[in-house]
């Protein structure tokens, strides 16, 4: 089944997925905020009993909503339990963001009860609890539930970025459709998440309006709300701890572009036909993978030998390929007890790229070429700060940019084909090079560092995958650049699933049985 | 009967709300506290169910110091209603007033009951006002359930707190009396706080005028009125004595 580019022609290909994820989306927000109601609104009430607290509880709470998500879900990344990859980041971060409205807004709706009704109340014997339940929630709960309805509607898009870290939901269609430049599933994962926020907040706004009309918002009714959020946090509660389970799961990773998820649908489904139970963690920002197989949440990805060399180790640029991996292997080892297999084949070295008229046009051939001119420079998030980036060109010299914007890699494509930008750094392999007809700057200074891919695996995986390493080291040579870049521009260009391409592959070598059709990225 | 001995309130930041004050109020009688706003009355009539607490000297609650009491369940057994009623918005009429049985522990049914009972004892017929809401009453209407959720458990001791202050002047006239009338017939012991003399001397058998924290004049509406003792009270009579010595007159008559 090829995916189709047109607006309905994508759903009518991938309904099913994106039904999937929505319901995801759903749980995920479903989950975080229950756990923000029944720890928001309890702490809410303690701020109206000690107010000494309020500064603390409510900076800290203000504090919390100003952390960036993408550097929250980075920092819960770290940590044990509550952090790590997956949903249960994901529901920890959207939770905390939570908070801060709906404590704010329970502290004011008890705050502005009216207090004679409640000293008539404890004059005439109520107890603090019966107060509470009897007069100040009761007539708090509007404003509480319009606390809720603001904290929701943050939430429902805040939740498309926790893709970032694995959690899934919508977000995964969002990413994936810029690394690939697909507008249809960009939209079919940016949609369905507007519909969602535009349905919560009119459902508790409706809500808001009935409890604001009269004297309908009996306490009975609180309990009622209560006891069904109680309900949904505790299937949120299932949730998180169904994403603490299943240790025997083979956890495979890839980054967030093209390749990366090609290769990684090989070593899954590799894994899957070797017997193991796979998920998928596919998409991830920057250095989550390595960040995660290193910390044990994660067992296999497949990353470069250069990222590995100056990225992690932070040894400067080594220009010998098999000096490169031996080295990387060696420290590894040490360091983390993570293994290099042997390299797949193929060098995605990086390389500068200019539309083909362009570079024409300029008179502009080879990396030194590049020497002294003004240019439009788009680089991706890390290229401009690297050694073997542009902060070694210019070390070495080699200065050309006049404005340098940093993107995403997919919309950096984008932005060279558009001329919005006149070179940016592409990857050897990538696909793109060929459908959007770049020219590719040969190299004549050899400043780039090789990177070739190969598969990090952590000291769990062959314990839980047993028969998978004479698999992988079958499939190690294999794939040859101009193979890696066929491949990939068979997903990029010609739109089709990344694991229908990687299983084509992998039974056209003969790795796989043609029936082993055990997974995808439907039924991870 | 109620009696306070030597009872002072010292608020913290140094303000004296009451001075050392003496004072008992026995079984049946129908007492009410007059003075201007922070003369103590309000304290006076808080100390009584303890929502507020003594800083020195003991309130004595048939016989009993307050502070040995549970505060919960003296609330429960003393009647309570004050300014503007504090009825709660979002529970209907029956539910106001048969608050207290309910906090009790009465059944649905004997709340109703009861409910049906205190409306009736307030000249409401109870049909037409049990399934109401607060905000859909008169302001008259919403004085007479306040007076019926204060007396349904049935309290040998009633506290009202400026429980006119919100009507108009007409109104309040009309309440007042049958307020009286209805008071008068239960034999309870009522202590009500006002900081109106006329409507001290149309609802009280004793007057107990406070001014800066102590009790400066103390007796039946006659002897406060007409032979006061107190500069203050003369003060406090002002341009009115001579209509309020009318007043009296004329309610003796």
């Amino acid at each position: 089944m090829s995916t189709d580019r047109s607006f309905w022609g994508y759903f009518a290909a991938n309904h099913a997925e994106i039904g999937r994820l929505t319901l995801e989306h759903c749980a995920m927000v479903g989950a975080a905020m229950a756990l923000g109601v029944l720890v928001g609104v309890p702490l809410g009430i303690l701020l109206t009993r000690k107010r000494r607290l309020a500064p603390l509880i409510l900076g800290t709470t203000t504090t919390l909503q100003t952390i960036p998500s993408v550097a929250l879900l980075g920092l819960l990344m770290l940590l044990p339990v509550v952090g790590g990859i997956g949903i249960r980041p994901a529901i920890t971060a959207l939770f905390l963001y939570s908070l801060l409205a709906i404590v704010e807004n329970t502290f004011a709706g008890i705050e502005q009860v009216h207090r004679p009704t409640v000293d008539a109340g404890r004059g005439m014997g109520m107890t603090d609890a019966q107060i509470l339940t009897f007069i100040e929630l009761p007539q708090a709960l509007p404003i509480i539930v319009a606390g809720v309805r603001i904290s929701a509607v943050v939430c429902v898009a805040t939740a498309t970025v926790a893709s970032y870290i694995g959690a899934g939901g919508l977000g995964d269609l969002i990413f994936r459709g810029v690394g690939r430049a697909n507008n249809a599933m960009v939209a079919w994962g940016a949609l369905p998440a507007i519909a969602l926020s535009l349905i919560v907040h009119k459902a508790l706004s409706a809500f808001e309006a009935r409890l604001k009309e009269g004297p309908a918002g009996d306490y009975r009714r609180v309990l009622k709300w209560i006891g069904t959020l109680s309900a949904a946090a505790l299937l949120g509660f299932g949730l998180w701890a169904a994403g603490l389970g299943g240790t025997d799961t083979v956890v495979i990773g890839s980054k967030p572009f093209t390749e990366s998820e090609l290769v990684g649908e090989m070593v899954a489904q590799l894994a899957e036909a070797s017997g193991a139970q796979v998920e998928r963690k596919f998409y991830m920002g920057g250095t989550v993978c390595f960040e995660s197989v290193k910390g044990g949440t994660m067992d296999a990805y497949v990353e470069y030998t250069g990222t590995g060399l100056m990225s992690h180790l932070g040894l400067p640029a080594m220009t010998e390929s098999a000096r490169v991996y031996a080295k990387v292997k060696r420290e590894y080892a040490q360091r983390w007890d993570l293994d290099w297999l042997a390299p797949l084949g193929f060098n995605n070295t990086y390389a500068m790229a200019m539309r083909r008229d362009e570079a024409e046009r300029r008179g502009i051939a080879k990396l030194s070429d590049l020497r002294g001119r003004k240019l439009r420079c788009g680089f991706d998030e890390v290229f401009a700060d690297r050694p073997d980036g542009y902060k070694g060109m210019l070390a070495r010299g080699l200065s050309f940019c006049a404005s340098v914007k940093q993107m995403n890699s997919g919309l950096m494509y984008q932005a060279v084909a558009k001329r919005e930008t006149d070179v940016i750094d592409a990857y050897a392999t990538d696909g793109r090079i060929v459908s959007l007809d770049l020219k590719i700057l040969e190299d004549d200074l050899g400043f780039f560092p090789p990177y070739d891919a190969a598969v990090l695996v952590g000291p769990k995986l062959f314990r839980k995958a047993p028969g998978l390493r004479e698999k992988l080291e079958e499939l190690a040579g294999s794939i040859d650049d101009s193979e890696m870049a066929r491949l990939n521009a068979e997903v990029d260009s010609k739109k089709r699933r990344a694991a229908e391409v990687a299983r084509e592959f992998l039974t056209g070598k003969g790795l796989l049985q043609r029936a082993a059709q055990t997974g995808g990225p439907e039924s991870p | 009967m109620i009696r306070f001995e030597k009872v002072a309130v010292r608020f913290p930041g140094g303000v004296t709300a009451l001075h050392e004050l003496d004072l008992e109020i026995p079984k049946g009688q129908f007492a009410v506290l007059v003075g201007a706003s922070g003369s103590g009355k309000t304290t006076a009539l808080r100390l009584v169910n303890r929502l507020q607490d003594a800083s020195s000297g003991r309130v004595l609650v048939d016989g009993v110091d307050v502070q040995e009491r549970d505060p919960i369940e003296l609330r429960r057994s003393i009647g309570y209603a004050i300014q503007g009623v504090g009825l709660i918005a979002h529970m209907s009429v029956a539910e106001n007033v048969a608050l207290v049985p309910r906090l009790k522990g009465a059944s649905p049914e004997e709340q109703r009951a009861i409910a049906r009972a205190g409306l009736a004892r307030v000249r409401m017929p109870p049909d037409q006002f049990l399934d109401r809401y607060p905000h859909e009453l008169s302001g008259g209407q919403r004085q007479r359930v306040g007076l019926a959720r204060a007396m349904a458990a049935d309290p040998d001791l009633v506290l009202l707190d400026e429980p006119f202050g919100a009507l108009d002047n007409v109104v309040r006239e009309e309440i007042q009396d049958e307020f009286k009338e209805i008071l008068g017939g239960l034999h309870k012991t009522i202590v009500l706080v006002t900081h109106d003399m006329h409507e001290a001397i149309h609802m009280g058998e004793r007057i107990l005028v406070m001014n800066a924290g102590r009790l400066v004049a103390d007796g039946t509406p006659e002897e406060v009125v007409l032979r006061p003792k107190d500069e203050f009270v003369r003060k406090l009579l002002g341009r009115r004595r001579r209509e309020l010595e009318n007043y009296v007159k004329e309610l003796r008559g």
